[in-house]
């Protein structure tokens, strides 16, 4: 029952990507792929996105193309979709109307902490209640024997003294990859589709390789 | 008959007493079984860091595969969550849904109830 709930909690809570309406992303057969500015000062991060997201669109069947710089109306309408004039939407888009833009949001390699840790005994201390019954046996008149127990309890306390002790532990945390990717008709800045996604592994490569094919996932099925 | 339940009871006094060592020592297991499991996982030897996971699952179950205490409940899914990395990038699918799962159930942090998540959902789709 537990299993199921978290199945239903699971599915009603995940995040979707957003997409355009009634366009037509079949006819998309080239993707522009533009720089990724590193994630703060994890130099390479940028670049390292970038050669995963070149690999899964690839695998998908879609032809890229790599630029070096992004143009200003790319730049500009992942920004803002208003304000775009007639002048910049005539900047030649080369290859491709299409064009590829992804931002970090997260881009953390695994860490390790060793934390020391003070564990306090604060003592005990036992009763120990012990009962024995002696027998005692008198002779009546006849010389039969009479045989009655006499009991008696000795109590034992022992003391257990407190003590500090001191140890280290290992703290672990994952690698982790967050990034929203957007997909945009560079003649005119609209957005077509857009994501975000993350993901954590122990290894820094494999959050990339998962993040960016988590991300992408979804548009594959739409350029099919 | 008064004397057996003498002897009963200060037989049952020693065995509540061995009890709580034997929790404390199993605490103390799991933990250095932990940290050789994260020692490993910095050497890239993810096989015997599972071992080591897999050895710590088994110090938190009796004989009748039961818990032994639900004070630890955040233990145990740090342990499913080590888990379902280790077996995600050993590349063994069905047992990382099944230890990702495991991980949602005793999670306590909104954190890490969201990190199962989000692994449950990219594994299973």
């Amino acid at each position: 029952m537990k299993k199921i709930l978290a199945f239903i909690f699971l599915f009603s809570c995940a995040d979707k990507p957003v997409v355009k309406p009634d366009f037509d992303f079949s006819r998309i057969e080239t993707i522009v792929i533009y720089p990724t500015p590193d994630f703060r000062s994890f130099s390479g991060s940028g670049s390292i996105i970038n050669k995963s997201i070149v690999y899964h669109l690839m695998n998908m069947g879609i032809n890229i193309v790599e630029r070096e710089t992004t143009p200003a109306l790319i730049k500009e309408a992942s920004l803002s979709q208003t304000g775009i004039t007639q002048a910049e939407i005539d900047v030649k888009m080369t290859s491709s109307d299409f064009a590829l833009l992804c931002t970090l949001t997260e881009f953390k390699d695994h860490q390790v902490f060793v934390v020391p840790i003070t564990i306090r005994d604060r003592g005990s201390s036992v009763t120990t209640v012990e009962t024995i019954d002696e027998p005692i046996i008198t002779k009546d008149q006849s010389g039969n024997d009479n045989v009655h127990y006499e009991t008696t309890t000795t109590e034992t306390i022992t003391t257990i003294k407190g003590s500090l002790t001191e140890r280290e532990s290992i703290e672990y945390v994952s690698s982790r990859v967050g990034m929203t990717v957007q997909l945009l008709n560079a003649s005119n800045g609209d957005v077509l589709w857009t994501n975000t996604y993350w993901y954590s592994s122990i290894s820094l490569t494999n959050a990339v390789n998962e993040c960016v094919y988590g991300a992408l996932r979804p548009l594959k099925k739409l350029l099919k | 008959m008064k004397r057996f339940s003498n002897i009963f009871v200060s037989l049952l006094v020693a065995l509540c007493l061995n009890t709580a060592i034997a929790s404390e020592t199993k605490n103390e297991d799991v933990n250095s079984l932990i940290n050789k499991s994260i020692i490993a996982i910095q050497d890239k030897d993810y096989e015997k860091a599972l071992s080591f996971i897999n050895q710590a699952k088994t110090v938190n179950y009796n004989n009748n595969n039961s818990r032994v205490s639900k004070t630890d409940d955040s233990t145990i899914a740090e342990i499913y969550q080590m888990e379902g990395q280790l077996l995600e990038i050993l590349g063994k699918k069905d047992e990382a849904i099944s230890a990702w799962y495991n991980c949602l159930n005793y999670a306590k942090t909104d954190a890490l109830k969201r990190e199962a998540e989000v692994h449950l959902k990219h594994l299973r789709d």
